[in-house]
């Protein structure tokens, strides 16, 4: 019998599809009479689905002209045709 | 699609597209940093900390140009540069113990001696993505978490959910083993669930 830390902690590979076999039928076991690691688990895909709509913080455009002058400095030291 | 084809059918067209603009003019390439840049001081972060990781993006620019009319697309562009970004920082630092192995939060104090819930998760008030992040206080605290986390829990959760890349490709821009990243990506969002849940608790950051 699978206890709730241990299904906690495979919560990430129940969300994402990766058990299988007897250890998934453990695992469903568990779960259907487990309320709180049912919740644990549907907030773990929740947070997951959250996570892949946020946006990564952009770039600034003082660094992007950074970049820009050093990559010009670059070529003209190292011309490369 | 026939064998035959498959060798003369190229390769990510969107990236080839992206990288004429870059090689034929200015603005085509100030567009590729805009858009690369910011994953690949994520990835920097992980490997190199904090304060070299803008210097190694910096200098993996520098290499993006002078390689990019050679680059001969065996990779998606997006996985390309983030190795770039991870060689970068590699060279920038000498390798030792990046990874962190203690455990976060006090997450496992939520279980007793026998393994059984003793403080377990709560009710949400929202209950889907769009709820969570249509939430604006919330939405900017989830922001704020996010860049809270370890360097190297942040890289793996924004390659895998933020830029659908697969673990072995993770594995490859991080040199990590693919058990690594199920953890760091299973503790990233253990991480994240506890901060919204203190935020459902207390409704503060």
């Amino acid at each position: 019998m699978l206890k709730c830390n241990e299904v906690s902690k495979q919560a990430s590979e129940i969300v994402d599809g990766n058990v299988s076999g007897l250890y998934k039928l453990k695992v469903q076991m568990h779960l259907l009479m487990c309320k709180h690691c049912r919740s644990f688990v549907q907030k773990i895909k929740l947070t997951k689905q959250m996570v892949s709509q946020l946006t990564l913080t952009p770039v600034s455009d003082e660094k992007v002209d950074q970049i820009m002058n050093e990559i010009e400095e670059d070529s003209k030291k190292n011309p490369s045709e | 699609m026939s064998v035959m084809n498959a060798t003369e059918q190229l390769s990510y067209p969107e990236d080839r597209e992206f990288v004429r603009l870059a090689l034929t003019s200015q603005a085509g390439f100030r567009d590729l940093v805009k858009q690369y840049y910011p994953i690949m001081l994520i990835v920097a972060r992980s490997i190199a900390g904090e304060n070299l990781a803008e210097d190694a993006v910096q200098d993996s620019w520098i290499s993006i140009h002078r390689n990019l009319a050679k680059f001969e697309f065996r990779s998606s562009l997006k996985t390309w540069v983030s190795t770039i970004a991870a060689n970068a920082a590699r060279a920038r630092i000498k390798k030792e113990n990046r990874f962190e192995s203690q455990e976060d939060s006090n997450f496992f104090d939520r279980f007793d001696d026998d393994g059984h819930w003793n403080k377990p998760p709560i009710k949400w008030e929202q209950d889907s993505p769009e709820a969570l992040l249509g939430h604006s206080q919330l939405k900017e605290c989830i922001d704020k978490f996010i860049n809270f986390l370890k360097p190297s829990q942040k890289a793996v959760l924004s390659l895998k959910e933020m830029q659908n890349m697969n673990n072995e490709e993770i594995c490859n821009i991080l040199d990590i083993s693919e058990s690594n990243v199920r953890v760091l990506l299973h503790r990233a969002r253990v991480e994240v669930f506890s901060h919204i849940e203190h935020y459902q608790e207390t409704g503060e950051c």
